[in-house]
């Protein structure tokens, strides 16, 4: 525990050192990465200790004034402060790396980085709800100050603003929700939170609003409306921190929540099935009509919430099934693809990174061609994209495989609920992987592969070895999750199982042998595949590549002098996805209509605003910002009228409290 | 896991896979009065590509140089799943079924991404519906399943498939149609066939999958034309084991039958290209979302039944 905040306090300490050298941008990104890289190394010390030895839980008590506060350290705690100490210490590192590219002062940036890493360990360490609700929005403030970083764009103001705006409206909802457990415990301590008996109705009102409160940080759609804007304006660094670690924020105080409610409901595991399949599946039809990579990726990561969810849920009602099988591979598949996302993302934020500074632009319609002048970024890239669409041999294939098999085994149960949660499962998953697999593909391909759509004569270049270097440990970390998948299984299933057991499941090792030999069998198939297919490919190009001829143009039609310009475009191959959900995506079109028989010039362009944001928020914000005109009367600026409103409300307070003694 | 017996299923499935495609075009070129090419086509196809050297597009990167052989080994590793002659499979566990789906899914990555390396008009547009299809034929497939998986208690291919009896058929004989033909309706998706893609056609613009391998050549187009034929007889397979229940035919009937199943799923998809039009793009998606329907609505039955 001393350890683990003295990380704390020293990235922190390490912020403020660099805001105060922000003119020295040298010095400031020295040291802001080594106070990050430090105290992310002194952090995994107890954090790995308690994932492998297990059990060992660290626990500290503050007596403060307004009683005690505890911070602890247990192995949930430890699992979800494993994405936040290595995004966090890579990101910094990729941040060092590129921050010559950066005009403004750095160090306030710095700062605000390092308070975020820190407010997010401090999270996952606060076992008492005052504190939680301070890191909380410490860390949202941080993410805010972050995200406005580049201030002179007007867009990025209006994301950050309503970042701001979406995080305290959650957070509105997560003070309440403390307040309805305090009210019935008395205490602010997590642990008499999960001592005293709730009825069934404040339960259900406490999960809900947590559902709520949490929901917007994941994504949860329709709370998401903040979440691609904001990735899509900060930068590449902070987008990966913001994705990978600090949405995963959302699901540790999810969890939270569910360990201090010892009886579930089946609405609640419902909610969370049905909420995960809606937004894996709008999140991606929206992600396919996107034009701009980082739009693309941010969707990608309410989806990848979505599937998440959808694995908390079943894991919710198996629990209530009492089917510890079924649970085990739902919850600890929810788990690791927590881990797996974290990975994924945190690699195609910073690859979205090394592409806007290798362009200069994050349209996909200007890219393509970049894996000849790029061939790092593409190939961590392209590793980064088949690996979050869920394929083999890849990470999140393991994590999602592990889901799946819950709905396999859901279908095997027979009852008629555990049917329907099979099918949501399943057919849900069948649908998001495919429009996961049709995202990326179309993402790695047109700013990777093809010919240059873009009209400038600048050469694209690759970045330097420093920002390369958290790309290649990313790509690293997600061969050795998916080689080794038995073995990081079982912290996962150390950390299930304090999950499950605080609801009563109690996991058997054959329960969770059950799930975790599949798990084996297939990545040691895919394994060898890929083997196979690097051995096959070898062969094949160093003997059987005899005569080949690798300097003729495309085919197209027998026209000898195809451009960059034939080619199809984000707007034309996201069209026929467009066509199918239109009711859904509801793309603007633009563009001229092809006239006459020899047409001069034609023009085709489509874009996709967030629906839910323009059908729902515009409206919704320009209704109450009309109600609310009357009330601009009381806001006037005279001092001594606040003052006047202060005493007539405490004179008020005073006659209530008279009145009802 | 593996046994020997399996094996040799699995090579046999191997030989015999390049038959199919050319039992499909002697239908067609039945129904058309013609005599049409040998049965044995594909074979000599492939023999001859792969004594070809290939030639590539200048823009073409790595990525069209591997897709090939992923392609390949990624069905052939699905394939290691799939029952053929009403035996186990080569390799059976639990949930099996999810890695054969993804494993044809990053053969489909690779098609894709390949299609789009070389910066042709024509390559992108059979990607863009490619990707589209198969992701809404997933659902389909899978709500199918659930519904054998729940008949049959098991969860690997092979006990799903050694579990169903005639039974099962005279108990719920609209379950089970239901999903017959939507995983037909499958099988004729995710093999380019038509109504959702003909493989005949010369129109580069309303091409599916023969366009995004437009650029193909010698030994590469043949491991992917072996890919694909392996393919539709995995998926062959897969309706032939659901029609004719393992349970409803003696062990030493077993090749005959299977045998006979598969060439009589050749002989219905020969029919279907020879008697129908492809449907125009707008109405592709239609048709393969109302293949989930039938599945979903075989799902209700069976929650309904309960």
């Amino acid at each position: 525990m001393q350890q683990f905040l003295t990380a704390i306090l020293v990235i922190t300490c390490g912020g403020l050192l660099a805001w105060l050298t922000g003119r020295l941008k040298t010095l400031s990104a020295a040291v802001g990465t080594g106070s990050c890289i430090g105290g992310a190394a002194l952090a995994l010390i107890p954090v790995t200790e308690i994932l492998v030895s297990g059990g060992q839980t660290a626990e500290m008590v503050f007596n403060l004034p307004l009683g005690a506060a505890t911070l602890k350290l247990d192995t949930v705690s430890a699992f979800f402060s494993l994405p936040v100490i290595v995004l966090g210490a890579l990101s910094a590192i990729y941040a060092a790396a590129t921050c010559h590219h950066d005009k403004h002062e750095c160090g306030g940036y710095w700062f605000f980085y390092c308070l975020l890493m820190a407010s997010m360990l401090f999270l996952t360490a606060s076992a008492n709800a005052i504190l939680f609700l301070m890191a909380w929005e410490i860390m949202s403030v941080a993410a805010f100050f972050l995200i406005i970083h580049r201030d002179e764009i007007a867009s990025a103001r209006n994301a950050a603003w309503r970042f701001l705006v979406a995080s305290h409206v959650g957070t509105a909802g997560l003070f309440i929700m403390f307040a309805v457990i305090t009210s019935q415990c008395g205490s602010f301590e997590f642990a008499s939170f999960i001592r005293t008996p709730v009825s069934a109705e404040t339960a259900s009102l406490v999960f809900f609003l947590a559902l709520f409160g949490f929901g917007v940080k994941v994504g949860l759609l329709p709370l998401h409306v903040w979440m691609p804007d904001s990735y899509a304006f900060a930068d590449a660094h902070v987008s990966a921190v913001l994705s990978g670690a600090m949405s995963k924020m959302g699901f540790y105080g999810l969890v939270r929540v569910l360990m201090f409610l010892p009886v579930h409901a089946p609405s609640w595991g419902w909610a969370l099935a049905f909420g995960g399949l809606l937004t894996g599946v709008f999140a991606l039809i929206t992600a396919l009509a996107q034009h701009d990579l980082k739009k693309v990726i941010a969707y990608s990561s309410m989806e990848n919430a979505g599937i998440i969810m959808m694995g908390l849920g079943c894991a919710v009602l198996a629990g209530i099934w009492k089917v510890p099988s079924l649970a085990f591979a739902a919850l600890a598949g929810a788990l690791l693809h927590v881990l797996n996302h974290a990975a994924c993302k945190g690699l195609l934020f910073l690859g979205s990174g090394a592409v806007y500074f290798g362009t200069g632009t994050r349209k996909l319609e200007a890219m393509g061609g970049l894996a000849k002048t790029m061939p790092y970024t593409a190939l961590f890239f392209g590793i980064g994209a088949a690996a979050i669409s869920g394929l083999p041999p890849f990470n999140s294939f393991i994590s999602e495989f592990m889901i799946f098999l819950s709905g396999l085994q859901a279908a095997r149960l027979g009852t008629s609920s555990a049917l329907l949660l099979a099918g949501v499962i399943l057919a849900g998953l069948g649908l998001i992987g495919g429009l996961a697999m049709a995202t990326f593909s179309r993402t790695f391909g047109l700013v990777f592969l093809g010919a240059s759509r873009s009209d400038k004569k600048v050469e694209p270049r690759e970045s330097g070895w420093l920002a390369r270097l958290p790309m290649a440990i990313l790509v690293l970390a997600i061969f050795l999750i998916s080689l080794f998948s038995p073995f990081i299984l079982i912290p996962v299933t150390r950390v299930a199982s304090t999950i499950a057991a605080a609801s009563g499941t109690i996991f058997t090792q054959e329960s969770a042998m059950l799930n975790i030999q599949p798990v084996t069998v297939s990545a040691a198939v895919s394994f060898f595949l890929a083997l196979f297919v690097v051995l096959f490919w070898l062969i094949r190009s160093r003997f059987f590549s005899a005569g080949d001829i690798d300097n003729r143009c495309t085919w197209d039609c027998g026209f000898a002098a195809p451009d960059s310009r034939i080619q199809y475009t984000s707007s034309s191959f996201s069209q026929p996805v467009s066509e199918v959900f239109s009711s859904i995506v509801r793309p603007y079109r633009h563009g001229e209509k092809v006239a006459g028989f020899f047409p001069a010039h034609a023009s085709f362009r489509t874009d996709a605003p967030d629906s839910l944001l323009r059908y729902l928020y515009i409206p919704l914000f320009g209704l109450i910002d009309r109600a609310m005109v009357p009330l601009r009367a009381l806001q006037h600026g005279r001092l001594h009228l606040y003052i006047c409103y202060l005493a007539i409300v405490l004179l008020a307070l005073l006659i209530w409290k008279v009145v009802a003694a | 896991m593996i046994s020997i017996h399996s094996v040799v299923f699995f090579i046999l499935t191997l030989l015999l896979a390049p038959i199919l495609p050319g039992v499909i075009n002697k239908v067609k070129a039945f129904f058309g009065g013609k005599m049409g090419p040998p049965v044995l086509q594909l074979y000599y196809d492939i023999a001859k590509l792969m004594r070809k050297s290939a030639t590539y597009s200048q823009t073409s990167s790595l990525v069209t140089r591997l897709a090939p052989v992923v392609i390949f080994f990624s069905t052939l590793g699905a394939g290691l799943f799939v029952p053929s002659f009403f035996r186990e499979a080569s390799c059976r566990f639990a949930g099996d079924v999810v890695l054969m789906a993804y494993l044809l899914g990053i053969g489909r990555f690779f098609m894709v991404i390949a299609a789009m390396d070389r910066g042709s008009a024509f390559e992108g547009m059979g990607a863009s519906r490619e990707v589209l299809y198969s992701a809404l034929a997933e659902p389909a497939f899978f709500c199918g399943l659930l519904v054998l998986i729940n008949e049959t208690g098991d969860l690997s291919l092979s006990g799903i498939f050694n579990g169903l009896s005639l039974e099962l058929w005279r108990q719920n004989p609209a379950i089970m149609l239901l999903i017959a033909v939507s995983w037909m309706i499958v099988l004729l998706t995710e093999n380019a066939r038509i109504p959702v893609d003909d493989p005949n056609t010369h129109l580069e613009l309303t091409m599916i999958h023969e366009v995004m391998i437009l650029d193909y050549s010698s030994k590469d187009l043949g491991l992917i034309e072996y890919a694909s034929a392996l393919k539709l007889w995995l998926f062959s397979s897969l309706l032939v084991g659901l029609i004719i229940s393992a349970g409803a035919v003696p062990p030493y009937l077993h090749i005959p039958v299977f045998l006979f199943g598969i060439l009589a799923v050749a002989v219905v998809i020969g029919c279907v290209e020879s008697t129908i039009a492809r449907l125009r793009l707008i109405h592709i998606p239609k048709f393969i979302v109302g293949s989930g329907a039938l599945a979903i609505i075989a799902l209700i039955l069976k929650i309904a039944g309960n």
